[in-house]
């Protein structure tokens, strides 16, 4: 085999999460009262863009998330031998930009150094000098002159490329739907180019072409120059941030899937049995929300921390390790966060267990479980989808917070909390290192923008409030 | 006489989000001086769009697309929003259904009253007080000057009702619009809310535009009547006239429709066939259902260790014996504690003391597998047909669930036919299992219900108010349904309800209740005819009724 595959705890969960999505929209599928808002969310031009920028997030987190060991260029045929080291798919397809590692800071396009250096030449004469990248415009023979050019032609290229593979995505997409409709290629086109669909096809074309393009170009331009500079060890900032895509959305995602249960079945058994088990959970998360979340964010990190430190043998790899640390900051986070949720549904089954289809139930003799399954939470079902939307990017913003005051993810791991606060000290240079947090703040931005925007059309089509139906 | 409101051709569509519903369609129809017009229709008629109309408070969604209203010879369609803000109140005013939503609750009686004052008025404080005292007396609260200093919570749903007309009342209005002012109202309070309408319309000889879908009220209070259905008005003609002799199909349907003592055993709305009157219940029986001095207590509690201090005893003391095949109406006014009773015989509420007993077993005694396999025997129809339906679930696996539970059928293949049957038996298509609750009207949805009810094969089946929130002529259809199921299964109903004219109809017994006990029992021809209990009186003369020819 070319590589051996590893698969890390976030990664099994992660992988488990994107089953689980898979699952929920196939059911969706077959049930029209479900189908129906979510119809809704796609058919509201907002809703399908913001869908398409976090799917391709999605992706990149999904690609980064496959890690394998590389096989070793060695020559004995018998066995293979593999590299230490775990790298994950996406690192394969961006491979110039990993190990296009320069010396130190340079700017973004830049075919020089940041820093001038002295520099000898065979001669004996010594010259302070900004001196030529390893990689960065390595090919040009006179930077000054020819970069522009050069990079013109490159972006050519780049848009070149995306187009050719946003019309492959459009091909097939509209293949696709003619052939589920039944109805001629030609119709198919007409109903699309006029704009006759229920769905918002042009803003979605015009997105997934933006996308196309922007990938395509920035792989070719990031091929032959740093897109967004190096850093202070001279790696690429492009690289590190879209590594940093896939922490960010697992520290989003998997808090989720740790917060959700707990506040779900607490949440309705509070509100469903009353008494003294409301009693003793309202307790429990009064007491956990009077804590600060900070203070025990940081208890928890220093604790895994100093466990880690004690029993650095169990772990094969750094890798491994901040893998895990990446885990129990989702876990804490996950305590800390199911307190709100779980109180909106405590309230909710409150007025849900007075419906006269519960009596109804309790009337057939209904157990009192089947009823908490069957006729309460599917009812409340629509908060619970709401909150997470709203919740997720309000997570990514948790994690870029915890991790400038260092108590967040593993400084090994790349993230845009790491980033910006490494930018910190760069901010105070002269002159001024800008590229590093810029791009965590554009990638961030971005990211935390769309899922905004996608919650919004997620509250209105869900809840009955805001939409007046249902 | 002057004419006083005049629409002409009026038309409204209500724009949603998929489609255009036109709801009031070329409406003409003027209003005089000193008259009462009644808006006639069921829900969904259009007749709530029409009067937003006039005062141009429709909803966002709401568009007049064509006609004209001419208040004195002014339109008001025409004028700007600034000008229609001094008319609105002023000379127009609305009354709305629902007096408890219709106050502000946390601004007393008395401040609300004169705000309405004097933002139409150049009065001073005191003349204003003054003015809002003579409206409270005016409306017949008991203590004008203490009830001004008092909230709205602290006052009754009549009080507040009259509250609300004092508002309506503050500025001399010439145009009264009364929307449902007394559906939400218990029947004695509503008899004494008409009577005042209707003195203080004639005192002040406003034009009044009273909407409703109850036809006897239509009689008490109208002048002249005007029939709408689908956004279109389909009769209207001079109150007498109208109940004499109504003109229309449509008209004429509604008024059949009516459940009343005259037309017992007969289908409602359709005298052709006659029910067969096969209730040969049997005096010698058991009595099925006993219930033995039923006393309910809800504790009241308080403080931070939460001791009960005080119960609010909502049943206190009721007995009553329920035969085989029989219909035992519970009447009575809100608060009564009739829905009480309903729930504890189905254990959905703890008892405080007395039995219950059925088919010879003390129901209260029972628990587990036992109390399970009575379950099935028990059941009950409620009140509300949109919340007493799972939105979530297909209406087949509603259906199933109670059989399931109580394990009526074990084969899968048996209870889906059993399903069909069920639909079929309530009168709904058979694709109808395959669909969610929210694609029926409500009507469909208390099929629903009484499918899912008959699934376990009830004997008795409790009635919570199966009809009171369903427009006449889906009542009908729904109390003919019930009475057919009643001569073909043979099982018991006990009817829970505050509407006399259902109880004439189709109850053979009736037991009145008032504050947590029975007053007065026997049969319906006793109790309706010769009552001897004093709040039994009070009660049958409240009830508006509809004589014909």
């Amino acid at each position: 085999m070319p590589f051996q595959p590893v698969i890390l705890i976030t990664d099994a969960l992660f992988f488990l999460l994107t089953a689980v999505l898979v699952i929920f929209v196939l059911m969706i599928r077959t049930r029209p009262h479900l189908k129906r808002p979510w119809q809704k969310v796609i058919q509201r031009s907002t809703g399908a863009v913001s869908l398409c920028v976090l799917l391709t997030y999605y992706a990149v987190a999904l690609l980064d998330s496959m890690h394998f060991h590389p096989r070793l260029d060695t020559q004995v045929a018998a066995e293979y031998q593999y590299a230490n080291e775990i790298v994950s798919v996406l690192d394969v397809i961006m491979t110039p930009m990993r190990t296009q590692v320069e010396k130190t800071f340079s700017a973004p396009l830049s075919a020089y150094s940041f820093s001038k250096e002295m520099i000898q030449y065979d001669d004996g004469r010594v010259e302070h000098v900004y001196p030529r990248l390893k990689y960065g415009g390595a090919h040009l023979s006179d930077p000054g002159i020819e970069k522009l050019a050069d990079l013109g032609q490159l972006l050519l290229r780049g848009i070149a490329l995306g187009l050719f593979g946003w019309a492959v995505i459009m091909g097939t997409f509209i293949l696709l739907s003619t052939a589920s409709s039944g109805q001629a290629l030609k119709h198919q086109l007409h109903t699309m180019i006029k704009d006759k669909s229920d769905y918002p096809i042009g803003a979605v074309s015009v997105t997934l072409g933006l996308i196309a393009v922007l990938i395509a170009s920035s792989m070719v331009v990031g091929s032959q120059y740093h897109l967004f500079g190096t850093d202070k060890v001279g790696q690429d900032v492009f690289y590190q941030a879209i590594k940093s895509i896939r922490t960010g959305v697992l520290i989003g995602a998997l808090t989720t899937l740790v917060m959700l249960p707990v506040a779900i079945i607490l949440g309705s058994m509070a509100g469903f049995f009353r008494g003294w088990v409301d009693d003793v959970i309202q307790y429990i998360y009064t007491t956990l929300n009077s804590i600060p979340n900070v203070l025990l964010i940081a208890a928890s990190v220093l604790l895994i921390q100093v466990y880690m430190n004690n029993n650095a043998d169990s772990f094969d790899s750094l890798t491994e390790r901040a893998d895990m640390r990446l885990l129990f900051l989702c876990l804490i986070l996950g305590i800390t966060s199911w307190t709100g949720l779980c109180r909106l549904l405590r309230a909710e089954t409150f007025k849900l267990r007075e419906m006269e289809y519960i009596q109804a139930a309790t009337a057939f003799g209904v157990s009192k479980y089947k009823i908490l399954a069957r006729h309460i939470m599917p009812n409340f079902m629509h908060i619970v989808l709401i909150t997470v939307v709203i919740d997720f990017s309000g997570l990514v913003l948790a994690e870029a917070v915890l991790s400038y005051i260092n108590i967040g993810v593993d400084p090994a791991t790349n993230s845009w909390g790491n980033m910006i606060n490494q930018a910190r000290l760069e901010m105070a240079r002269e002159p001024v290192v800008w590229w590093s947090l810029s791009a965590a703040f554009i990638f961030m931005f971005v990211l935390v923008l769309f899922a905004n925007l996608f919650a919004d059309v997620v509250r209105d089509a869900l809840d009955p409030r805001v939409s007046g139906s249902d | 006489m002057n004419t006083l409101l005049h629409i002409d051709n009026l038309s409204t569509d209500i724009q949603l989000s998929d489609r255009i519903i036109p709801a009031v369609k070329r409406v003409s129809l003027q209003v005089h001086q000193g008259e009462t017009v009644a808006l006639v229709g069921e829900s969904g008629s259009g007749k709530s769009i029409t009067a937003l109309s006039i005062a141009r408070l429709l909803p966002d969604a709401g568009r007049v697309t064509s006609g004209q209203v001419l208040l004195h010879n002014e339109n008001l369609l025409a004028k700007s929003e600034r000008a229609m803000r001094s008319i609105r109140g002023n000379r127009i005013a609305m009354i709305f259904q629902e007096p408890m939503t219709s106050l502000n609750p946390v601004v007393k009686i008395g401040q609300q009253i004169i705000e309405s004052i004097l933002l139409h008025e150049r009065l001073s404080k005191t003349q204003a007080k003054q003015r809002c005292l003579s409206l409270l007396d005016a409306v017949g609260l008991p203590e004008p000057a203490r009830n001004m200093a008092e909230y709205p919570h602290q006052l009754s749903g009549g009080m507040r009702q009259r509250v609300m007309i004092a508002i309506a009342l503050a500025t001399n209005p010439e145009l009264l619009i009364a929307d449902e002012p007394t559906t939400a109202l218990d029947v004695t309070i509503q008899a004494q809310v008409l009577a005042l309408l209707k003195s203080l319309q004639e005192q002040r000889n406003m034009g009044m535009i009273f909407i409703t879908h109850d036809l006897g009220v239509v009689q008490q209070i109208a002048d002249r009547v005007i029939v709408m259905r689908h956004g279109e008005i389909v009769e209207n003609a001079l109150s007498a006239d109208f109940f004499k002799a109504p003109q229309h199909a449509y008209s004429q349907q509604l008024l059949n429709a009516l459940p009343s003592m005259e037309k017992r055993g007969l289908k409602l709305s359709d005298h052709t066939h006659s029910v067969d009157q096969q209730n040969s219940a049997d005096f010698s029986q058991q009595a099925i259902l006993k219930v033995d001095h039923l006393v309910v207590h809800f504790p009241i509690k308080a403080g931070v260790l939460k001791t009960t201090v005080g119960h609010v005893k909502a049943v206190n003391g009721v007995s009553f014996e329920l035969n085989p095949g029989r219909t035992l109406a519970l009447v009575g006014e809100s608060g009564c504690g009739k829905t009480t009773v309903g729930k504890s015989i189905l254990q959905l509420l703890s008892v405080t003391a007395g039995a219950i007993e059925f088919s010879g077993d003390n129901l209260l005694a029972l628990k587990g597998e036992q109390l399970l396999n009575k379950r099935r025997d028990l059941q009950i129809i409620f009140q509300d047909p949109y919340s007493s339906l799972n939105p979530r679930m297909l209406i087949g696996d509603i259906i199933e669930e109670g059989m399931i539970a109580l394990g009526a059928d074990s084969l899968a293949s048996e209870r889906s036919a059993e399903i069909d049957e069920l639909l079929h038996q309530v009168g709904l298509p058979e694709d109808a299992r395959n669909r969610y609750p929210h694609e029926f009207s409500g009507g469909q949805r208390q099929r629903i219900c009484i499918a899912r009810a008959l699934a376990v094969k009830p004997k008795v089946i409790i009635c919570d108010e199966p009809t009171s929130a369903l427009d006449v002529s889906v009542q009908a259809q729904v109390l003919n349904l019930l009475k057919d199921l009643q001569n073909k299964l043979g099982m018991s109903y006990l009817f829970i309800t505050h509407d006399m004219a259902v109880v004439s109809y189709l109850a053979d017994d009736v037991a009145v209740m008032n504050e947590g006990v029975i007053v007065e029992q026997g049969s319906v021809q006793e109790v309706l005819t010769q009552p001897k209990h004093a709040y039994t009186k009070r009660l049958l003369s409240a009830v508006p009724h509809v004589s014909t020819g």
